[in-house]
């Protein structure tokens, strides 16, 4: 059975907008505006994904993979280092080379989420 | 026993992890008016806007630093060269380099240079050693009284590397891709008694680089090579001269199983193939003729945190006046198994078994091994000795 709670008052103009049928208006009422990052991190991560396929490397298909940088040749890594911030600079940021930072967690033998490492990368993108 | 197993594993893992984790300062001049650093945590960060002098054995130039980032546990340097009109230059002077050192501010800091372009030729000295206790079952029919005891040794690990572009310094245009090899491999214990390993290899080599067939090979090296075994304790020696290739095999990729976190990106399928001449003195005679060796390397994640990394060795010994203690066929597997104590020290706790044999060997063996592994990796720049 259908209550007041069920149905309330539409309170902001978007609101009532949606409640009179109004789908874009019903769209914007509930979605929330996307963070500048969002975007940046999104190219970060398909071109890491790209980057490691293209070098010979499982795809990545999650955020939460973790990458043996131990595993991977020298080479191999200033190919993806290089790779990526190619790629990241041919969508329009600007990025430092990543080689050094990547051999770097190599040397350290760290084992980086890649959720991690698009979070890391972003710090160090512009705009 | 699996409780024990366990024990020695973090017994292991946690007198490695006690050292703290290698860290060198790395730079790359990828583009002509741009050069990146990484400096380790706690190090003093250059200011933004600030000079920043970066020399290259006896020139410098100058540089302005545009971002100084603390990201990934690393300090990310980013600066742009001032003077474009040499911009150029310096990043020819850079891609020779192997060494270069940062100035800023009253702060003095040595980098190793990464070459912009790592597939020409490079120039590297590369090292790593490992030593630990090592048991095997004793398996001498002669000596039942002690049979059902485990021998005891210690065992040696290493390797090392040195690399020169083009033949040894000569043909080093960067179009060859030719890069020369010589290396050295010890595993071998202090015990006489064949039911060790004792495998040392000595070899120098030409190879071409970059080759590849698609996703079915990468990354991958062919060339010539000579070589030379030498067991410590049997007194066996192989001297060979060999055409080889190596790489990865994408399509044989690494797998996760069991993993409840995530999947683990690491190399797929790597392999060397050889295939030549092969002088053998065993025992005061001596034999030759053909002889095949290739070897694979598999990466296997199990569960959470266990690495486990297969590798294997095949050799067929096809000489025609083979003594008949010369095997035909050797074959030698091992598996490795690492520990992820968390994702900032990585995999620790080098614990191996290995079965068969390979090169000077006399007889299969089969190892246990524990060891606390050192290691040290010097990357150089691109170009033959200049």
């Amino acid at each position: 059975m259908a209550t007041d709670d069920d149905n309330p008052v539409p309170t902001s103009p978007l609101e009532q907008a949606a409640a009179v049928g109004d789908a874009d208006a019903a769209l914007l009422s509930v979605s929330t505006s996307a963070a500048p990052d969002d975007a940046k991190k999104a190219v970060i991560y398909n071109c890491i994904v790209l980057t490691f396929t293209q070098q010979g490397l499982p795809t990545i298909n999650s955020q939460n993979a973790r990458i043996v940088w131990s595993t991977i040749d020298d080479t191999v890594i200033i190919l993806i280092g290089n790779g990526v911030t190619k790629c990241i600079t041919g969508k329009g940021y600007t990025c430092p080379a990543l080689a050094p930072v990547f051999a770097t967690l190599k040397e350290m033998n760290q084992v980086t989420v890649v959720s991690d490492l698009v979070t890391g990368i972003v710090a160090l993108v512009k705009p | 026993m699996r409780k024990s197993l366990i024990l020695i594993l973090l017994f292991g893992a946690a007198a490695a992890s006690a050292q703290d984790p290698p860290c060198t300062p790395k730079m790359q001049g990828l583009s002509e008016t741009q050069i990146s650093a990484v400096l380790c945590a706690g190090a003093t960060a250059p200011l933004e806007n600030e000079p920043m002098i970066v020399a290259v054995g006896g020139s410098q130039f100058e540089t302005t630093v545009t971002q100084a980032t603390s990201t990934l546990g690393l300090i990310v340097v980013n600066a742009s060269v001032v003077d474009p009109v040499r911009a150029q230059e310096n990043l020819l002077m850079l891609s020779g380099a192997e060494t270069a050192t940062l100035n800023y501010q009253t702060t003095s800091v040595p980098v190793k240079v990464l070459p912009a372009d790592p597939l020409a030729a490079r120039n590297y000295v590369r090292y790593q050693w490992a030593a630990g206790p090592a048991k095997a079952p004793n398996k001498d029919p002669a000596n039942p009284a002690t049979s059902s005891k485990d021998l005891n040794s210690i065992r040696f690990q290493g390797s090392g590397t040195y690399a020169r572009g083009g033949v040894f310094g000569k043909l080093t245009a960067k179009e060859f891709r030719l890069q020369s090899i010589a290396t050295i491999d010890i595993d071998s214990t202090d015990s006489d008694t064949p039911e060790f390993t004792d495998t040392n290899r000595a070899a120098a080599g030409v190879h071409f680089t970059n080759l590849s067939a698609g996703r079915f090979w990468m990354h991958g090296n062919g060339g010539v090579e000579g070589r030379f075994d030498q067991g410590f304790h049997s007194g066996v020696r192989n001297a060979d001269v060999v055409l080889s290739v190596s790489g990865w095999a994408p399509f044989l990729r690494s797998h996760t199983l069991f993993s409840t976190k995530g999947e683990f990106i690491a190399a797929p399928l790597s392999f060397t193939a050889s295939y030549g001449y092969r002088n053998r003195r065993q025992a005061g005679t001596s034999a030759s003729g053909r002889v095949f060796e290739g070897t694979v390397l598999y990466h296997l994640f199990l569960f959470d945190d266990y690495q486990v990394s297969l590798s294997g060795k095949w050799t067929v010994n096809d000489m025609s006046d083979r003594a008949l203690a010369v095997p035909r066929t050797q074959k030698l597997f091992k598996a490795k198994i690492a520990y992820l104590l968390n994702n900032q020290t990585g995999f620790k706790a080098v614990a191996s078994f290995e079965d068969g044999s390979a090169g000077a060997m006399l007889k299969d063996v089969r190892n246990y091994f524990i060891g606390v592994a050192l290691s040290k990796l010097d990357l150089g720049g691109k170009g033959g000795s200049q």
